[in-house]
């Protein structure tokens, strides 16, 4: 007998099925503790550029950050997605010495795989080689995702800002109506 | 060409896949192959499951994205009755995962991937593969699940749900281990709803407010449901209570996972049997006998003081 029950997620992009806020989640002091232990040990070494690099300077990481959002803006990613793509980044800057021609490529397999952690579906790869303008290739995107994954221990859950937001929320006690309570969150 | 730093990629992943020498096939899922196999660097036995890739299409997308989902969870929980990941590797687009071994078959993931060791230790196995995976032809609808086990919200497409789907989903395993086969067998998720219905009761505006204004609500023949007690004539007052809170079709009634500890089932008389004691499927059981028993084992043994005498004597 076939069991698999389909959903419909496809009415409308901004329909997206989420999680409501979970009373079970955000009354509970000890989620809000855990992600304040896990955090730490996802945090990239802050001295990488003069320990670890040195190709690549800081304004290069700059560049490519921005790029990355604009990238995410477009294509309407959960905020999530920029965030955690940039932890990878620089968790990875962090471990392993790339040459500057190197960088979008990394940003570009970052995003790759913090949209397919996050969000559904994951961005096309090769939306994201015409956004580089065709200066990497979906071959190097395949090889350096294993090579991200395989030097971050395929640990991506990292805990990103955003995963205290409703946390904080919940605990200012703020009664707005959901228009408001949007406001807020932005 | 490639960079040092790719080539030393390479190397470490081929040191891997030489890590693991595959002993037996165990079995074939539709979205992964399991082997037993020898971890040369620990000497351990461990099950390597590794995903399989479909189309060319998902070929092109790199790294399954549903085993990227898998491994973050299975990273972040650790828990001695959660199944435990030892090990990812991946080679060109496969990935593979490396597990305890569980002598229960992991083939049949199924069974509410519910897994048995021999030391009658039970752990949740594979954490949403099935959960995820992408139907081949529709881009955006793709989560799938087993039917059985989901929740009257998810069926009514709720676009918004929590922890509540997973208690609804423990509710039925209960009820299943009640009554020994799946509680709510719907072949379709009409039929689901029903069956669900027909138990428990037609849900309305006054007992789930806001159930009229889900997605793919449906209006439903009114059932009154019968009461617990008729539905599971031997199961206990307790049990029955702890069921009801996590049948309840309201969402928002349903117990969460703490109020479910707290309740007098898990504190009553008897307490549970230890691990070791419990009997264990006739599929492991033969494999055990045929092994050489241990000196102690046979101590236990020749004095008759065998499993089925162990436990403490209530009065």
């Amino acid at each position: 007998m076939d069991l698999l029950c389909c959903e419909n997620a496809s009415v409308e992009l901004d329909m997206k099925c989420k999680a409501y806020l979970d009373p079970v989640l955000l009354k509970d002091d000890r989620v809000l503790l855990n992600l304040l232990n896990l955090e730490e040990k996802y945090m990239p070494n802050s001295r990488y550029f003069s320990c670890v690099q040195t190709d690549v300077e800081p304004h290069m990481r700059e560049m490519v950050a921005h790029w990355m959002l604009q990238l995410c803006q477009e294509e309407r990613q959960e905020e999530e997605v920029f965030t955690l793509a940039m932890n990878m980044m620089d968790r990875f800057l962090s471990l392993v010495k790339v040459r500057r021609d190197q960088l979008q490529l990394l940003g570009t397999v970052c995003l790759f795989l913090s949209s397919k952690i996050k969000e559904s579906p994951p961005l096309d790869p090769t939306l994201l080689v015409q956004y580089t303008d065709n200066s990497v290739t979906l071959e190097e995107i395949r090889k350096w995702e294993l090579l991200v994954l395989s030097r971050l221990k395929w640990d991506l859950a990292a805990i990103t800002p955003h995963a205290f937001l409703d946390q904080i929320i919940a605990r200012l006690h703020l009664s707005f109506p959901e228009p408001e309570m949007r406001l807020v969150r932005e | 060409m490639e960079t040092v730093e790719e080539k030393r990629g390479r190397i470490r992943i081929e040191e891997k896949l030489k890590r693991y020498e595959k002993i037996d096939f165990l079995g074939e899922g539709q979205f992964a192959t399991v082997y037993k196999a020898l971890d040369v660097e620990t000497k351990q036995i461990v099950a390597v499951k590794k995903i399989k890739l479909g189309s060319r299409e998902e070929a092109r997308d790199g790294i399954n994205r549903t085993a990227l989902r898998e491994i973050k969870l299975l990273q972040e929980v650790h828990h001695p009755n959660l199944i435990g990941l030892l090990d990812v590797f991946g080679y060109k687009s496969n990935v593979s995962l490396v597990f305890d071994f569980m002598d229960t078959d992991l083939e049949d993931l199924k069974p509410n991937n519910l897994l048995v060791n021999s030391a009658g230790v039970l752990k949740i196995g594979d954490f949403g593969l099935a959960r995820f995976f992408g139907s081949p032809n529709r881009q955006y609808s793709h989560q799938v699940v087993t039917r059985w086990y989901r929740s009257p919200e998810l069926l009514f497409g709720a676009r918004s749900y929590g922890t509540g789907v997973d208690m609804w989903a423990v509710g039925c395993i209960l009820a299943e281990m009640l009554v020994r086969c799946p509680y709510f067998p719907g072949d379709s998720d009409l039929d689901q709803l029903t069956r669900i219905f027909t138990a428990l009761g037609t849900p309305t505006e006054e007992t789930w407010k806001d159930v009229t204004k889900l997605s793919d609500y449906l209006s439903f023949k009114h059932f009154d449901g019968s009461p617990l007690r008729d539905l599971f004539l031997a199961a206990s007052d307790d049990l029955l209570q702890l069921l009801g809170g996590l049948l309840m079709i309201n969402p928002s009634k349903r117990y969460s996972c703490t109020q479910a500890l707290k309740m007098p089932y898990f504190s009553n008389r008897p307490a549970p049997t230890p691990g070791p004691l419990l009997p264990l499927p006739p599929s492991i059981r033969s494999k055990k006998e045929t092994e050489k028993p241990t000196l102690k084992r046979k101590i236990i043994e020749e004095s008759g003081f065998g499993t089925s005498l162990a436990k403490k004597l209530q009065f």
